[in-house]
């Protein structure tokens, strides 16, 4: 439990600073120290057993569905870098205690501070992997969070997300690989997983695994090609650099490199994937941290240059290097945030982190110089120091590696190439700042005072603790480096001695060589910045910008070549996904036809067919001249019902007429309020491709009707309904039977739904206005005489012909073609014919119908003659029938149905002159007369 | 069929959404007052909900009801019905607010949005066709009339036209496949489909169901079938887009399981590249174009297509619809798009000219709001899929999906795609604390109501996320 607590403190304590940060600076850091301070004194109690490499475990279960429990396991590699996380933390507190000035808040930045150490111990004392993966992403957050801190500038903004997009992006890839290896091993806990090694190397997977964790890793330890985020991450405030992105979080990868090293390492992908990156990432860090005239940016490359040494460290698959490695990792943090907390106190005293603009400051500052001094010689590797000896190791590793044959010794070379300009870098740090002549009087802040002494002393603190280790290694270090060792390595860890003096050997001499050279290099300077202005300029600013600015200008190309809003294309894309699906599906073609046969082709069918195809096409092409089109349009519908009647289905030819007729009546009053001619809008190239579509979707649904129609299809239907047409319906016309009888209650609910339209279309053309053109597209007066006598008397004369037939097609309806929708559609026919002839004046006069209370009244027909069955006990809608003898007339069926097909006639006759007369009287204002009708301004108003 | 009131008390909250929207017209028609017309749908869309828990709904040992052929009330239909109707109500309490500046007819939005939830309802538990059909067209008919709602707006006006003929575009779609299926195999019943495709087989039926899959694919704005999204998603007032990103894809998707779940392995054989190349299509596209936008409406629609595709790949990985992983991260996904359309709709007002869409207007809102900018900053976290927020629970199970079934390219899709995402939400999140930038907004103050609502799903949101335990059995036994 107490390993919890070691977690869980910092976590606690992240809220104490923002309460204490009222009571002044001094309180609200003792209250930030305090978690960190209590989960040291905890780990403290444990290092002696740890030393006698015994671990800790602590199991919860959180979320046993995913496989993710609360597991924690505290060993010898956990406590170097808690170590290294809970007293760099401290120090930090102290550091930040003087160097936030009063305009941001302290508190803020301990609570953060102190979250992101809850976050990196969690990664460190994870026994669960995928725990390991929920605490990274968290570091990732937290660091955002961090860099953001001071969210005025744009710099830091900036920064702050592209270091969460990458480091999270490799979370995600971390995720993926954790996920695929907690499958091979079957279970994500730590111990399985380290002690399946040769399960895990040689499964199908192992590749992929180790790339995809390899991500994660890299891009957490800001190795190429993924380091740029670093140099970006420099706007955070000093200690937050000093903390996240020297000490701890970078370590981040390195870390679960060494965490999964006995997992995953040993194989020749391992080798090749770790050393190269490693080697990489560390001389290009190295040459490009000397030429950053930013403090922060030198510190910057610099420390990538130095994960990189780690990285290849690991890479190397030895048990010397790993040991190396991990030396390597506790060096790098002591003197590098030492180095960072210098750099804060020259940007603190100064106003600028700018060595171009910083010189001299050795005299102002002795203390810190003297500090920075040690901390950058242990970066540069000079002995006594600890750098000295971790790097030493390296370049003895270097030497011993064989796996290229012959080109071996590329390793030693490149690892002393670095090693020169880490020297020269290291150099340039001191000189350029402290010595090299006099401050600048321009300097934002001057004359630059030494800092306060608590400032100093936790970059004190370290810079001593580099002197320490470099001294006295053994004493200091050795124990803890073996304890980590063995966590790493298990029981056989080599024979190994941390010592200053190995006698004068390769390594020593490679050490030397670096020295004088970067002594040298750094004399050279001059030529070499101007070859590095001149030359190929790696400035990973511009770098990233153009990168990301070639990433953005891209999308939005695509986003501008999409989104143009058009239906036309959406429909078009949905078309053409449908046609590859068709072409897909019935590829290849031959097997569309069924066993039924063809019927064969005769004269009439095709001339019917080839008017129907050339009228559709005149409808496509004449779209523009709409009534033209309309025209077209006409002779297809027209042809459609003489095939109906072709093939035997006189009801459906009815219908269809009927329905054509109102239908393109109600098209021509709604065209006639529409401009003539429609613009042209697109181009040849989309003519074409509609076309194409057009076609295409007409071919296809052509070959579906094919399919259809030749393959055999179930009849059962249709024998039942004609078996039991007369005795069950009581009439030989099955079409009509099914429509009021045996789907009664459908036909019901479609006269509702054509009475509820017919009100909405009455409704939302009440109280429009429209401009009612007077003239055609060339300026002529649509017409002279609206009501011509001719057309007039005839269409008088047709009305009673035509209300007889309605009612004939009416009252044979049950027994032959006819019915009520095709009767009501005949008599609203006759109507609107009467409306078009005379004037809806003229007809309103003599008929002074209300058409919306009449399909009502319809539908109220139909539900009592329902609700009739309903006192015989039987269920709505039941039918019954008689017959009756006339004399005269003769035998007369009458069946309850047919008043309910009277409600459907009345109900189709409402609802369709509801709509068209709504229409017509929109257009009625062209005639001058109607303008001044008392009664017509009256109904207007109503 | 003996219809009895047992039949149909496993509908009932069906029956109460819908007579609660009879009662919200007649309301209406006596007298107008909008605060009348909310609480009764508040009042029935919480009387639906509290009737699953009555009827038992997520009882470990229920078994599945048919109610006529056309539904079956089942664990499945249960939840995302509680879903839906959740996922409404919170669009209802998000709507007041907007529609009360609103200067036209303020009340029949509720009718629409309760039309909308009962066909949501119809949809998530329809085992026919006919269901199938019924509920989507209810589901989605209000719909157009809510994103038009605010016709004053130019856009809002176009957005429902455009999303009204597409959607008849689809519609249509469905309905021919549904003619194909039915002709080839002469069933409609989703439970004799698989069977009947068996015995019947053929191809007229494997397009059929193709068209009906383009269908949903449009419906949930799925590449290349999304083009309408940002546009609709812009247009439409911020609530009804709430609803649009939830309610209205969660029915799809619980249809869509089910269908599938009813195919036959050997068209899923055939159908499953297809969309793998759709669910791929729509994670690049969905972030790839989402890059830019400075809109936040606009990349919520992009968002909500590369969610889609990652959705999909729960479906389709591994031949087999892996239920439990759509589930879950549907839940996750709905809290989440709920509580990021709610900030929007929180500041947005139905009488102003524009909602708050813009980026620009959350810059530095922080300092103005600062609940609402923790909140927004959780859920875009959420969206990006953090550890201790919701979305990566989700997120999670899609992985697994991904690994388990070995789908590699899938899993590379979605990796690629979710660190894209990344960028973008990011942006929306720094913007919420950059005090320097022009803010453009106007300084209304946020809807308080609005931002209770959000703050409770944001809750909802890391609960999920840092505690899914509870969450995670209750799923886990529905099925």
């Amino acid at each position: 439990m107490e390993i919890l607590l070691i977690i869980a403190l910092p976590l606690l304590g992240a809220g104490l600073p923002l309460l204490t940060e009222r009571f002044g600076r001094n309180i609200c850091a003792i209250s930030a120290a305090l978690g960190p301070a209590l989960s040291l004194i905890l780990i403290l109690q444990y290092i002696p057993a740890l030393l006698q490499h015994q671990m800790f475990f602590l199991h919860q279960p959180w979320v046993p569905q995913l496989g993710l429990d609360f597991s924690l396991r505290l060993d010898g590699l956990g406590m170097i870098f808690a170590l290294m996380i809970l007293v760099i933390g401290l120090l930090v507190i102290l550091y930040a205690r003087y160097y936030i000035s009063n305009k941001d808040s302290l508190g803020r930045l301990y609570a953060l501070l102190q979250l992101f150490m809850m976050a990196m111990l969690g990664i460190v004392l994870a026994d669960n992997l995928l725990l390991l993966v929920v605490f990274w992403e968290l570091t990732s957050l937290m660091s955002f969070l961090l860099i953001g801190y001071w969210s005025h500038s744009t710099e830091a903004r900036k920064g702050a997300r592209m270091a969460l997009a990458i480091t999270g992006a490799g979370g995600l890839s971390l995720l993926a690989g954790a996920l695929i290896l907690g499958q091979i091993v079957g279970s994500y806990n730590l111990d399985m997983i380290l002690n399946s090694s040769a399960l895990i190397q040689s499964h199908g997977l192992y590749p992929v695994v180790l790339i995809l964790i390899l991500i994660g890793a890299f891009t957490k330890s800001a190795q190429f090609p993924f380091y740029f985020w670093l140099p970006h991450a420099m706007a955070a405030p000093t200690p937050a650099s000093a903390y996240l992105h020297s000490a701890t979080m970078v370590k981040a990868g390195v870390f679960l490199l060494a965490r999964l090293y006995p997992a995953l390492s040993g194989s020749d992908l391992w080798f090749y994937l770790v050393t190269f990156t490693g080697l990489t990432t560390l001389v290009f860090g190295a040459y490009n941290a000397l030429f950053k005239h930013d403090l922060k940016g030198l510190l910057a490359y610099s420390t990538i240059s130095h994960l990189g040494l780690i990285t290849m460290l690991f890479g190397f698959s030895s048990d010397l290097a790993t040991i190396a490695a991990l030396f390597h990792i506790i060096n790098h943090a002591t003197f590098k945030a030492s180095l960072f907390m210098a750099a804060g106190i020259i940007d603190h005293e100064t106003g600028t982190r700018d060595m171009r603009r910083i010189f001299g400051l050795a005299r102002f500052m002795p203390v810190t110089a003297t500090v920075a001094m040690v901390s950058a010689s242990a970066m540069a590797g000079v002995p006594l120091l600890n750098g000295f000896l971790s790097k030493e190791m390296f370049f003895s590793e270097t030497l011993k590696l064989d796996q290229l044959g012959n080109f071996s010794y590329i390793f030693p070379l490149l690892a002393t190439f670095a090693g020169i300009f880490a020297v020269a870098y290291s150099y340039r740090f001191i000189h350029d700042v402290f010595f090299n002549g006099e401050p600048n009087k321009d300097l934002p802040i001057y004359p630059p005072h030494e800092a306060p002494l608590y400032m100093i002393l936790p970059m004190a603190v370290l810079g001593l603790l580099c002197l320490a280790l470099g001294t006295m290694p053994n004493l200091l270090v050795s124990p803890l480096l073996h304890a980590a060792a063995y966590a790493v390595l298990g029981t056989d860890i080599p024979r190994y001695h941390l010592a200053i003096w190995h006698g004068f050997n390769l390594p020593l001499l490679m050490s030397f060589v670096a020295l004088g050279g970067g002594l040298l290099l750094y004399y050279q300077r001059k030529g070499l910045f101007a070859f590095y202005e001149r030359g190929y300029r790696v400035d990973q600013k511009v770098v990233f910008e153009k990168r990301i600015q070639r990433l953005v200008r891209l999308a939005q190309r695509c986003t501008d070549a999409v989104e143009n809003g058009s239906l036309q294309r959406s429909v078009a894309v949905i078309i053409t996904a449908t046609l590859v699906m068709a072409a897909i599906e019935f590829w290849p073609l031959g097997n569309i036809l069924g066993e039924i046969p063809l019927t064969p082709i005769d004269g009439i069918s095709v001339i019917m067919a080839s008017i129907m195809i050339v009228a559709a096409v005149v409808t496509v092409s004449s779209h523009h001249n709409r009534y033209a089109a309309l025209l077209a349009l006409s002779a297809v519908g027209l042809v459609v019902s003489l095939a109906f009647v072709r093939f035997s289905a006189p009801d459906l030819a009815l219908t269809q007429i009927s329905v054509e007729v109102v239908t393109i009546i109600l098209l021509m009053l709604a065209l006639f309020f529409l401009p003539q001619l429609t613009p042209y809008e697109s181009s040849w190239r989309r003519a074409i491709r509609d076309m194409v579509l057009a076609g295409g979707a007409g071919i296809a649904v052509g070959l579906f009707t094919l399919a259809i129609l030749t393959r055999p299809y179930d009849t059962g239907l249709a024998d039942f309904f004609i078996a039991n047409s007369v005795s069950g319906g009581g009439g030989t016309n099955v079409v009509n039977v099914i429509l009021v009888d045996f789907r009664g209650f459908d036909t019901f609910g479609e006269i509702t739904v054509l009475a509820i339209a017919g009100l909405g279309v009455f409704l939302v053309l009440q109280g429009l206005e429209l401009s009612v053109p007077r003239t055609d597209r060339h300026g002529r007066q649509w017409t002279r005489d609206p009501y011509p006598i001719i057309i007039t008397v005839l269409s008088r004369m047709f009305f009673p012909l035509a209300l007889m037939v309605s009612v004939f097609i009416f009252l044979r309806g049950h027994n032959q073609p006819g019915g009520g929708f095709i009767a009501g559609l005949i008599t609203a026919i006759a109507l609107i014919l009467q409306y078009i002839c005379s004037g809806t004046d003229w007809v309103r006069q003599r008929l002074p119908v209300d058409y919306g209370r009449m399909s009502v009244v319809g539908i109220l027909v139909a539900v009592f003659t329902g609700m009739g069955s309903w006192l015989f006990g039987y269920p709505f809608l039941t039918t019954t029938f008689t017959h009756l003898h006339l004399p005269l007339v003769g035998d007369i069926e009458l069946a309850s149905a047919m008043v309910f097909d009277i409600g459907v006639y009345v109900t189709v006759v409402g609802a369709t002159l509801l709509m068209l007369s709504q229409l017509g009287n929109l257009a009625q204002t062209i005639d001058p007369q109607a303008e001044t009708d008392p009664d017509f301004t009256s109904e207007e108003s109503r | 069929m003996n219809l009895s009131f047992e039949t149909f008390l496993p509908l009932a909250p069906v029956i109460l959404l819908s007579l609660t929207a009879v009662l919200v017209m007649l309301a209406v028609s006596i007298k107008r007052n909008h605060c009348v017309s909310y609480w009764i749908t508040i009042a029935g869309q919480l009387a639906a909900l509290v009737s699953i828990f009555a009827l038992d709904g997520f009882a470990v040992d229920r078994v599945a009801t048919p109610v006529t052929d056309l539904i079956l009330i089942d664990g499945h239909a249960y939840f995302y019905g509680a879903l839906v109707i959740f996922a409404s109500l919170v669009c209802t309490v998000f709507l007041r607010n907007f529609i009360e500046s609103y200067g036209n007819n303020k009340e029949e939005v509720y009718m629409l949005l309760l039309i909308a939830a009962v066909g949501g309802l119809v949809l998530v538990s329809s085992s026919h066709m006919a269901g199938f059909f019924i509920g989507l067209e209810l589901l989605s008919v209000p719909v157009y009339g809510m994103v038009a709602y605010t016709h004053e707006r130019s856009r809002s006006l176009e957005a429902g036209v455009k999303y009204l003929i597409l959607s008849a575009a689809a519609s249509a779609f469905l309905l021919f496949g549904m003619a194909l299926v039915y002709a080839q195999t002469g069933t409609m019943l989703f439970a004799d489909l698989a069977d009947k495709l068996a015995e019947h087989g053929g191809y007229l039926a494997g397009f059929g169901i193709a068209m009906i899959v383009i269908a949903m694919c449009f419906k949930l704005s799925l590449a290349p079938f999304h083009l309408w999204t940002p546009d609709v998603y812009q247009g439409a007032p911020a609530p009804v887009g709430a609803l649009l990103a939830t309610a209205s894809k969660l029915a799809i998707i619980a249809i869509l399981i089910r269908f599938l779940g009813h195919i036959t392995s050997d068209l899923t054989a055939v159908l499953q590249p297809v969309l793998a190349v759709i669910a791929i299509v729509s994670i690049a596209v969905g972030n790839f174009l989402a890059l830019t936008q400075t809109n936040l409406k606009r990349m919520l629609a992009y968002s909500s297509i590369a969610h889609m595709g990652y959705l999909l790949i729960a479906l389709i990985a591994g031949n087999s619809v892996d239920v439990v992983s759509a589930n879950v991260y549907l839940l996750t996904y709905v809290v989440t798009s709920l509580a990021a359309f709610g900030a929007i709709s929180a500041l947005s007002h139905g009488g102003n000219a524009l909602d708050a869409e813009e980026v620009n207007h959350y810059r530095g809102l922080f300092y103005r709001s600062p609940a609402l900018a923790v909140a927004l900053t959780l859920v875009m976290l959420s969206l990006a899929g953090i550890p201790l927020t919701a979305g990566f629970i989700g997120k999670f199970y899609i992985f697994m999906t991904g690994v388990t079934t070995s789908s590699w390219i899938l899993l590379a899709a979605l990796i690629i795609g979710s660190g894209l995402g990344l960028y973008y939400y990011l942006r929306v999140m720094v913007a919420l604390y950059d005090r320097t930038g022009n803010s453009q907004a106007d300084n209304v103050p946020a809807a308080r109501a609005s931002v209770a609502i959000v703050i409770l799903l944001v809750v909802l949101v890391l609960w999920l996320g840092v505690y899914p335990q509870p969450a995670l059995e209750f799923i886990n036994t529905l099925h």
